[in-house]
């Protein structure tokens, strides 16, 4: 009678890793937004992947299933991520204390993971991962319950949990809308898939062959996905600058018609290290370490057009936080001496909103990366670098809400979450820090301040979609506030009238333009005379913000 | 006989005076506003519209300097005789070295009595004070109730005001605590208090329109209607928006005076246009 044993759990978890892998660029695609942002199956695979990392040298199920809930909790990135971390810390406490379990052990535990999931998170949705995941748990205890043995039992599992997800657009109208099926349940769906295949001993597919990481980045996870927050490589303590041999980490897409990513994998190759080709014959997402990033943006344009470029070099970065984290948190404005009582830390996409934030008395900035989805591990090492008494993190998009509560249950210092789901927001927020303020207080007033903002975002459509009732061209620019699609227009002028117009500005109200990275200031100061025109009763402000992605962070106050 | 002394901080304007029917009791002694190497006397040489039109149209900062004890001596022995009464009024002793002059000058008399006071204030803070000493010198109060009037007003005095810039204050040494909020990235609009005498940071906003609301609520929030018995709203260039606020302030304090001013060249010097402030006083 075959039992689980934690060698099997962690050849499925290696096996349910392959098939996301494959599957990435597919799932990430299910994204209900035509938007390159938060991608759903990188971040499960970031999460999984550091699950499996945190296992060294334990045996028993026990054990291994403890080792990788903590890795998972440290490693969550994004909602999705965060969610699969809570599965892996239920099922650990539900195989607390057995060395191997049996069928009916693992279907129980399997209910405790679906538990643990749910009630992590505040609002619950029906026809998101926790649907697939309670009736996967269902399943499984139906079908151990007959006395099926544990391929049996998870088999069941496995149809029960794809006959939900089969559901999840029934459930949920942008999903219908979309014609798509849950992003979160799909990449669920698939690991499932991938760790029956090792639990029935078949051969998986070989993992994608992970990026060849710098022999200098040591111990720390492999790049795996053009998206992912390399950024969190870049900022890990174990760098030594002289052995960066290339030092431009360059990120990029290319959109066009019949592209090939083998052949852009070839050409980029010769380039440099870290390569990672990731697409469609539409959209390929590029990550490379170059000492030369102008030949790689001349291969791609051969290629389609470029989007959302971005070049950062890694050896001043490394420089500049190796300095930081010599001064200590003294370099980024806490006191050098004593505690501080209270330190804000925030997670931001952007050199303008770094700096404003700074300035406003931040105390560090997490960076977000290019999908804005720093992992619950990051957040604490930030809340435990700033060495004050009582942090305060603002996490600042929505998919970084329940990764920044789970960072604060991971640590001993206490944490308060400020629920800001945009920078601008963190900028009002910001505003009113007053370190002489007890927490509590200082975090009701960010928190009042911070509802007081409407934000909108002004991004450019990546693919042709449905959304919302409305027919979306790729390259259209989307207005979206809080979820919802506010307007969708041909050109960024028009786009922003009808952003601002949206957000119900008035007499007297601020309008805040952040421009992001892609645009030049002259570009953007020319957008403030045209709002300004149009809105003459407003105050329009503009801002560098810097962020990837989004061409435009508006807010109204 | 008791005379009241003053400054040109305390922007008394003629017709304030006569309305009170003090215009005779009041002396104002000038500060003097330099731009560049040019000196001129406030209120006397340097009239307010022409004041602002230099500011906007000069590159250079104007500095402003107090009056010397020896212009005290000669304006107390001018207007009194021995056995005479003077109060000496004065602006805020930390926001400026009159007070100090005034004190010295007074030193110098051993024939009559001066009474040498830091209001703390500034402004129609200021000048709503003296006006009220000198209203209750012409009825023929004696100096101990006077002062003991003066006293009352500086402790129920509240100042909130709303600056443009902090650099006019920064660059003329008077920010204060507000120290802190200098520089910094965002277009912040500091909401302003003077307290103890000097400018303290309320609330940082961002917005003109809101930061004259937060300064409307925040008074609202700490003097309720019946509280409150006279006020004053300044301005620096921006006479249109003081007249808003004034009608907002009548609203909330139905029946109560609310005189409206421009700020003088002094005073305006170190906050610079665009401000707008109130001052009022509780009971």
């Amino acid at each position: 009678m075959k039992r689980l044993t934690g060698a099997l759990v962690v050849e499925m978890a290696t096996a349910a890793l392959s098939y996301l892998q494959q599957n990435e660029a597919r799932i990430n695609a299910l994204n209900v937004f035509p938007v390159p942002d938060g991608d759903t199956a990188s971040n499960m695979i970031l999460t999984l992947r550091a699950a499996i990392d945190a296992v060294r040298e334990q045996r028993s199920l026990a054990e291994v299933a403890e080792a990788m809930a903590h890795g998972a909790l440290r490693g969550a990135r994004g909602n999705s991520g965060t969610i699969l971390s809570q599965f892996f810390y239920g099922f650990h406490l539900g195989v607390r204390g057995l060395e191997v379990a049996d069928a009916l052990q693992m279907a129980k535990a399997f209910a405790e993971a679906a538990k643990a999931a749910y009630s992590a998170v505040h609002d619950p949705r029906e026809g998101t991962i926790l649907t697939v995941g309670r009736e996967w748990a269902r399943s499984a205890i139906l079908e151990a319950e007959r006395g099926s043995d544990l391929i049996g039992v998870f088999e069941a599992a496995l149809r029960g949990a794809q006959a939900a997800l089969d559901e999840t657009p029934k459930l949920l109208d942008i999903l219908e809308e979309a014609g798509v099926v849950d992003a979160g349940g799909e990449g669920f769906v698939v690991c499932l898939q991938g760790a029956l295949a090792a639990l029935r001993g078949e051969p998986a597919e070989p993992a994608v062959p992970l990026a060849l990481s710098n022999g200098a980045l040591n111990g720390v996870h492999p790049v795996q996905t053009a998206q992912l927050a390399v950024q969190d490589a870049h900022h890990r303590d174990a760098i030594d600058l002289a052995e960066i041999t290339y030092i431009y980490c360059t990120e990029f897409l290319v959109q066009g018609e019949g592209l090939s990513v083998d052949a852009l994998k070839e050409a980029l190759l010769p380039l440099g290290d870290s390569l990672i080709v990731v697409g469609d014959d539409r959209l390929i997402k590029v990550h490379l370490h170059t000492n030369r990033p102008g030949r790689a943006f001349e291969i791609a344009c051969d290629a389609g057009e470029l989007l959302s470029v971005s070049v950062v070099n890694m050896k001043e970065q490394n420089r500049q936080h190796v300095q930081s984290r010599e001064q200590g948190p003294g370099d980024h404005g806490a006191p050098p001496s004593g505690k501080a009582k209270v330190a804000l830390v925030a997670v931001a996409a952007g050199e303008g909103f770094e700096a404003i934030l700074k300035d406003q008395g931040v105390t560090l900035i997490v960076p977000g990366g290019q999908s804005m989805n720093p992992s619950a591990g990051e957040l604490v090492d930030a809340i435990e670098a700033s060495g004050a008494e009582h942090v305060i993190l603002l996490p600042n998009n929505k998919n970084i809400l329940l990764t920044a509560e789970q960072a604060s249950l991971l640590t001993k210092t206490p944490v308060t979450v400020v629920p800001t789901t945009s920078l601008p927001q963190a900028v009002a927020a910001a505003l009113h820090f007053d370190p002489e303020l007890a927490p509590e207080e200082l975090a009701g007033r960010m928190r009042q301040a911070a509802a007081r903002v409407r934000t909108v975002e002004l991004t450019r459509a990546m693919r042709d979609a449905r959304f919302n009732g409305a027919q979306i061209q790729q390259g259209d620019v989307l207005a979206m506030c809080d979820g919802k699609l506010l307007s969708c227009s041909r050109e960024l002028e028009q786009a922003l009238i009808e952003a601002v117009r949206g957000l119900g500005a008035g007499e007297g109200d601020l309008v805040t333009l952040y421009y992001g990275a892609e645009l030049t200031e002259d570009a953007a100061r020319a957008h403030q005379e045209l709002l300004m025109r149009e809105f003459p009763s407003c105050e329009i402000e503009v801002y560098r913000g810097g962020q990837p992605i989004y061409l435009y962070l508006i807010s109204v106050e | 006989m008791i005379h009241i002394v003053t400054d040109s901080t305390s922007d008394l304007t003629p017709q304030l005076l006569q309305e009170a029917g003090v215009e005779d009791l009041v002396h104002i002694v000038p500060l003097t506003v330099h731009f560049g190497d040019e000196e001129y006397r406030d209120g006397v040489d340097l009239s307010r519209e022409r004041f602002y039109q230099m500011l906007t149209q000069r590159e250079e900062m104007p500095r402003t300097s107090q009056p010397s004890p020896a212009a005290f001596v000669d304006v107390y022995r001018q207007i009194s005789q021995p056995g005479d009464t003077i109060l000496s009024l004065h602006l805020s002793s930390k926001l400026s070295g009159t007070h100090q002059s005034a004190a010295l000058a007074s030193r110098q008399f051993e024939d009559r009595e001066i009474e040498v006071v830091d209001t703390r204030s500034v402004s129609l803070g200021l000048g709503l004070i003296v006006l009220e000493a000198a209203k209750a010198a012409k009825e023929g109060r004696g100096k101990q109730e006077i002062l003991a009037e003066v006293r009352r007003r500086i402790a129920s005095l509240r100042t909130l005001f709303v600056v443009d810039t902090l650099e006019y204050l920064h660059k003329n040494g008077r920010i204060g605590k507000a120290q802190a909020l200098v520089g910094g990235l965002l277009n912040v609009k500091p909401l302003l208090a003077l307290e103890d005498g000097i400018v303290a940071p309320v609330e940082k906003v961002r917005g003109k329109a809101k930061a004259r609301e937060r300064m409307l609520e925040r008074l609202f929030e700490e003097v309720p209607p019946q509280s409150l018995e006279m006020g004053a709203v300044l301005h620096a260039a921006a006479a249109s928006d003081a007249q808003e606020v004034a009608e907002r302030l009548q609203e909330r304090y139905p029946g109560r005076r609310f005189y409206v001013e421009e700020l003088g060249p002094t005073v305006g010097t170190h906050v610079g246009p665009g401000t707008l402030g109130v001052v009022v006083f509780g009971r």
